[in-house]
């Protein structure tokens, strides 16, 4: 736990540093002692995690703190066996069904009857539930979320389900209805260097309000990307210097020279080196909405405010058409070419504009 | 009569049928129950309808070519109900109908049920109970409309294209008046209608009826889209159904003939009937038949013992004038011989497509050259032990039985098919000399040296299964058969065999087949005793080959337009616009002919899709690429469902996917088309950094790794993690560092353990040792082109490898202590194989490690023992029986001074050497 991100991240309610009053609210939830089946959504380190382990902890006592990893064994309907790793304490456990890929349907059955089918001996002692806590419900297939609907109603008994996606969208309404839906919106700027400037008052450091400012605004809102770039900020120079360039991911990076190289030429060419720059990126498992999106935010920064539009248009357009697909190359490169079509034929027109 | 009662009504449902079964030719099945009077009643009803339909026998009467509809037809259509249709020569005359009519009266309805319209019925009958009491229009708009829908049923089982047009055209007469109840203004026949009331009927001009219809004929205009116009088609199909009928009744006239001729039923394929029987009768190419024939000629020494002048080669009188052609080729006859007169090669290996005459050649030129020839194939038994006795029979053996004396040539047909048996002959043909030296006394004649010729015969020269025999055979590849010759001979034969055609249909057949041989003669044989024509050849369905091709030349027919397909299609009209869509026509056929014999569609679209932009481009601008890679998200998007829902009636759609690609990439130019290795490179890659990942993710300690998941890690945490984690250190001794310095070297240390890292050494390439991340996570996060991670040096990593160590260490120490507390020294032992004194630092409760020689055995303190009570997953307490028995024991021997606990089985169970006077 000496990684700052990891150091400083409040483990009860009453300790989280924005949105107190949420907070409130789920201390209130649980004091009652008992509580519907949750479900907690928000973009990546907003502290979804964060305030659910809190919860349990607030639920259960520091016992939920002492965490064990497990694997379990599921074994598909053609007698294939498959392994999921599990994050458990005594009073809960922790699966992200979608690491089974499309065999995901078997481990939330599996696992939910095996953990809820048993009663709690001592419920005068303990909560006569325990939690299973899911995780990036959103990436789990139809046929699993419909799979969990209804052993979210039989077991309700024996067990309460928190499930934790980035967004709902992608999780069937039917699932968002048994559940009471928990937002947890990324934090703002101004919370992200109020948290920023506590780590390194703890930590005896000085930071300037600017370089705060700097780190919140090329973070993405992403808090713990936010204090690692503190940190590495810090290892690669201290005392801080206002005018320090911040370290940012490496694949960020290689995505702005991807655009670099998108809008210095449009040609067949040039194409095929974006090429073997994309299938870099595809090949280090960045996310394809990752790419799209750092993509089209590099892309746009220098286009024409009448091209922005068309261009995002395409780029929502070959996103949705890579989710129906297979080879994430074939829709990236259209994108591509077809950006460069645009955006070749705007060059054109203006400069005939202007002679 | 104001209504119809239901007899009316039925009959007027019979005349109708009966119209329709006059046009259906049924007349003799059809029968009448009414009374002639109301049949023509009826009909004079019905008559109105009919004028609606006026188009639609005009029309069927015009695509049938027979009458065109005149005035007269017209008139004597209303003056004559039952002889509606001139447009059937069936029914000739009025009178002659009537009177025919007259006769079925006698008999009863027998058959009419079968020509009810099922699903009609029950609104008839309906009709027929209530008939009576209901006298509103709306009775007869509903029976007129049955009506219809029953002529156009009918019409509809005529034929299906007569009556979709006459379906359209029945539309469109409806805003034409044809009839009125008023004298109208325009020149009209009057008639009565069923209820005596009087219509009148107008009068057209053939000519106006002409211009309807061809305004009608939908087919000029309208967009297609099928690859040809439908009536083309509607065309096509009669000629072709002609055609068969004509081919049928050829066979019925010359059936007899056949019979007669007797021998062509009974005798052999064509194929076999018209073998080359000479060498001058071969057809394949020269060069290749001499260089066979030269080879086994070098034989003659071995076999007959006759020597070889090299100067003569072949005693043909044809070769004389062919000249030394052949010695231009590449493929060069080594003529040296072994030290036992044997000729280099024992093998000879002939390879090339299937129908060039291969097994014919080589059965030839060994009779030629005087040996008997013995045939293996694919239908023979080739397991290796009857291929043993069959190999050593023919070559080692020679037939006693029969007059035949010559010695034999052994050809070994479809090689490729009997992999274990290559093995076996290559070993037979090469190394059965070096057994021979070896044991020279031994079983002389069991290895004897193959002294026989031995013709290998294969489709493919590159299978896998012939590269041996590839390296130790004389190989020759065999071009395909000159399409002069070819043709010449076919010109022969089919004069032979009384086939009247020209040399142009041959040349045709020539090229649809590739030259195959086998493939013409089969193909001629079907047109026996007839004419053959170009356009027969063409059509053919028959004698066009399996046309898989190979991957690189369906790759290069995709990305090349052919000149060869500018030639037109016979079927093609000669007019300079359409030539130009026919030419495409013909070139997108044959690219989804060839994709389409292939059938590895996947394959073949990640071929394209790396070579497309490596390729020279129609155009510099981008629309073409943007457009073809559009289709390449439609392809993967159709493949994806295919393969997620296993709905596999979408795969006859993705060839169109290369179609589109050709069209828009194909260029004249010949493509440089490279293998496509760059998409299964990367997912090689991407599964080693999945890896990679996996492993890490399994590292992380569950606390920290509760709050992350994958993504999270590979996009926040470890890229700058890999910031985070170099320590700024001197490469001095660790004891001289200042407190900052330590500080940092924890941290690390801290932060890789926490993250399950470390660093092993490694050796280089070059020998030198080096510190690697295990997992190698600096490799995962890294891209080529930026600025890399800042590293530690060679020391620094290998202080920070031992600081990990020491305090996993530690960690797992203070985890057996606080384990301690309730788990037995027993269940201890599991840690002590790690830890070098394990009983001293039990002793020493601090972490400080006790350095050895200042270690003493101190008697444990046994505290009143508190047990904490073990708890399961689900918080039930465990109760172990085995603790209890232990801590009575344990009490009993920590009571005395002196105590050692000594393990059965570890060498390790005493640790420390305890002088005698340590213990008093």
């Amino acid at each position: 736990m000496s990684l700052w991100a990891d150091k400083y991240r409040p483990n009860s309610l009453q300790k989280v540093d924005y949105f107190q009053e949420q907070a409130q609210h789920l201390t209130n939830l649980v004091n009652q002692g008992d509580f519907p089946h949750l479900l907690f959504y928000g973009p990546n380190g907003a502290g979804k995690k964060t305030r659910i382990l809190a919860l349990l902890r607030q639920l259960y006592g520091p016992g939920v703190e002492r965490l064990r990893t497990e694997h379990m064994n599921f074994m598909t309907p053609s007698n294939k066996k498959f392994e999921i790793m599990t994050v458990a304490s005594n009073y809960h456990i922790e699966v992200n069904a979608s690491d089974a890929g499309m065999y995901d349907r078997i481990v939330v059955m599996e696992l939910i009857k095996t953990v809820a089918q048993t009663h709690q001996l001592d419920s005068t002692k303990q909560r006569h539930f325990k939690v299973i806590l899911l995780t990036e419900v959103d990436r789990l297939t139809k046929e699993a979320q419909q799979a969990l609907r209804r052993t979210m109603e039989k077991y309700m008994a024996t067990c309460r389900i928190i499930l934790c996606a980035n967004s709902i969208g992608q999780v069937i309404p039917a699932i968002r209805s048994r559940c009471l839906a928990v937002r947890v919106p990324a934090p703002t700027h101004e919370d992200i260097c109020k948290i920023l400037k506590t780590i390194c008052k703890k930590e005896g450091l000085t930071l300037p309000d600017e370089l705060a400012l700097i780190i919140s605004q090329s973070c993405e809102r992403n808090l713990r990307r936010a204090i690692l770039m503190l940190e590495a900020s810090k290892v690669k120079q201290y005392p801080f210097d206002v005018k320090q360039s911040v370290v940012v991911p490496d694949w960020q990076l290689y995505i702005g020279d991807t655009a670099k190289q998108i809008l210095s030429q449009q040609t067949p060419g040039k194409l095929l080196e974006v090429r073997s720059m994309l299938y870099e990126l595809i090949v280090h498992g960045i996310p394809t909405n990752v790419i799209f999106k750092f993509l089209l935010k590099e892309l746009v920064k220098n286009c024409d405010i009448s091209l922005k539009h068309d261009i995002v248009e395409i780029a929502s357009f070959y996103e949705h058409s890579l989710l129906k697909g297979n080879k994430t190359m074939f829709h990236l490169e259209a994108f591509v070419a077809k950006f460069m079509l645009l955006y070749s034929k705007f060059m054109e027109e203006s400069l005939n504009g202007i002679f | 009569m104001d209504y119809l009662d239901p007899e009316e009504e039925f009959e007027m449902m019979h005349a109708d049928e009966l119209e329709m079964m006059n046009e259906m030719d049924f007349n003799t099945d059809a029968v009448k129950i009414c009374s002639p009077k109301d049949t023509r009643r009826s009909l004079k009803f019905s008559s109105n309808e009919r004028v609606d339909y006026e188009g639609n026998f005009n029309l069927s009467s015009e695509l049938n070519g027979v009458f065109p509809l005149s005035q007269t037809s017209v008139v004597s259509f209303n003056l004559d109900g039952n002889d509606e249709n001139e447009a059937q020569p069936s029914t000739s005359s009025s009178i002659n109908n009537k009177r025919y009519l007259d006769v079925e009266d006698i008999f009863g309805n027998t058959d009419d049920i079968n020509f009810e319209d099922v699903e009609l019925e029950p609104v008839l009958k309906r009709q027929k109970v209530n008939p009576l009491s209901e006298k509103d229009i709306k009775q007869q708009d509903l029976i007129k409309k049955i009506i219809d829908q029953r002529k156009i049923f009918k019409s509809g089982k005529r034929s299906n294209f007569l009556s979709s047009i006459s379906y359209n055209s029945s539309n469109h007469t409806q805003p034409y008046e044809s009839v009125s109840r008023r004298v109208p203004s325009w020149s009209f026949f009057p008639a009565c209608d069923n209820e005596n009331q009087r219509v009148y009927i107008r009068f057209r001009s053939a000519d106006a009826v002409q211009e309807e219809i061809s305004s009608l004929s939908w087919h000029t205009k309208s967009v297609q889209l099928l690859s040809d116009p439908v009536d083309e088609l509607i065309a096509r199909s009669y000629e072709k159904i002609e055609n068969n009928e004509g081919i049928q009744s050829d066979v019925n006239q010359n059936g007899v003939s056949i019979l007669d001729n007797g021998i062509d039923n009974t005798a052999e394929l064509w194929v076999q009937k018209y073998k080359p029987n000479r060498y001058l009768d071969l057809l394949s190419d020269e060069s290749t038949n001499r260089m066979l024939l030269q080879w086994l000629k070098i034989w003659d020494k071995v076999v007959f013992n006759k020597e070889v002048n090299k100067k003569r080669k072949v005693m043909s009188v044809y070769e004389k004038s062919a000249g030394n052609k052949f010695t231009k080729k590449n493929q060069t006859l080594d003529e040296e011989l072994d030290e036992n007169n044997c000729p280099k090669y024992k093998l000879a290996l002939l390879c090339g497509p299937p129908g060039l005459g291969k097994t014919t050649l080589a059965h030839l030129v060994a009779r030629q050259a005087g040996y008997n020839v013995v045939e293996m194939n694919a239908s023979d038994d080739r397991n290796l032990t009857s291929f043993k006795r069959q190999l050593e029979a023919t070559t080692q053996m020679c037939s006693v039985m029969s007059n035949d004396s010559r010695p034999n040539c052994l050809v070994l047909d479809e090689i490729d098919g009997a992999p274990a048996s290559i093995d076996f002959l290559i070993k037979f043909a090469t190394e059965k000399r070096v057994t021979r030296k070896k044991k020279p006394d031994k079983k002389e004649e069991k290895s004897s040296i193959l002294k026989r010729p031995i013709i290998c015969i294969c489709n493919d020269v590159y299978v896998p299964a012939l590269r041996n025999l590839r390296q130790n055979a004389f190989v020759l590849n065999f071009p395909p058969t000159s399409s002069v010759r070819l043709v010449e001979r076919l010109m022969e034969i089919s004069s032979y065999e009384n086939i009247k055609t020209d040399m142009g249909a041959m040349t045709a057949l020539g090229t649809k087949t590739n030259n195959d041989i086998r493939s013409c003669l089969s193909t001629l044989s079907c047109f026996r005793n007839q004419s053959v024509n170009l356009l027969h050849v063409k059509n053919a369905n028959i004698g066009a080959k399996d046309m898989q091709k190979g991957l690189f030349s369906v790759w290069q027919e995709i990305f090349q337009i052919k000149k060869s397909c500018f030639e037109n299609n016979p079927n093609s009209t000669s007019d300079g616009f359409s030539s130009h869509n026919n030419v495409i026509k013909d070139r997108i056929n044959s690219v989804l002919k060839t994709v389409q014999s292939y059938g590895d569609y996947e394959k073949l679209s990640q071929g394209i899709f790396e070579n497309y932009l490596s390729l020279k481009p129609k155009d510099s601008s981008l629309t073409n690429i943007a457009e073809g890679l559009e289709w390449f998200c439609n392809f993967d998007k159709t493949m994806h469902v295919i393969n997620s829902s296993q709905n596999y009636s979408l795969f006859p759609y993705l060839p169109y996917n290369f179609a589109t690609w050709h069209c828009l990439f194909a260029t004249f130019t010949w493509p440089k088309i490279t293998y496509p290795s760059a998409g299964y490179e990367a997912t090689m890659r991407k599964n080693k950094y999945k890896q990679i990942m996996d492993e890490l993710m399994s590292g992380i300690i569950p606390s920290i790794r509760t709050f992350l998941h994958r993504d999270q890690v590979l996009l926040d945490t470890m890229p700058l993690v890999m910031h985070i984690a170099v320590p700024n250190l001197r490469s001095i001794s660790t004891q001289l560092f200042t407190e900052k310095e330590k500080e940092d070297l924890s941290k690390v240390v801290n932060i890789m353990i926490d993250y399950g890292l470390n660093y092993f050494q490694e050796r280089d390439v070059d020998g030198s040792f080096n510190f690697v991340l295990n997992p190698c996570v600096d490799d995962a996060v890294k891209f080529p082109g930026l600025e890399t991670f800042p590293t530690s040096s060679y020391a620094t990593k290998q202080l920070i490898s031992r600081e990990i160590e020491l305090e996993n260490l530690r960690k797992r120490m203070s985890h057996g202590q606080l384990n301690n507390i309730t788990v037995e020294p027993d269940e201890f032992d599991e840690n002590e194989k790690n830890i070098s004194t394990p009983k001293a630092v039990k002793g020493v409760r601090n972490k400080q490690i006790t350095p050895n020689h200042l270690q003493r055995l101190t008697p444990k303190i046994v505290g009143p023992t508190k047990v904490t009570k073990k708890k399961d997953f689900f918080g039930r307490e465990i109760d172990s029986p085995v603790g209890h028995k232990h801590k009575e024991f344990r009490d009993e021997i920590v009571k005395s001074d002196v105590w050692y606990h000594f393990k059965e089985g570890y060498s390790n169970a005493v640790r420390k050497s305890v002088l005698m006077k340590d213990l008093y």
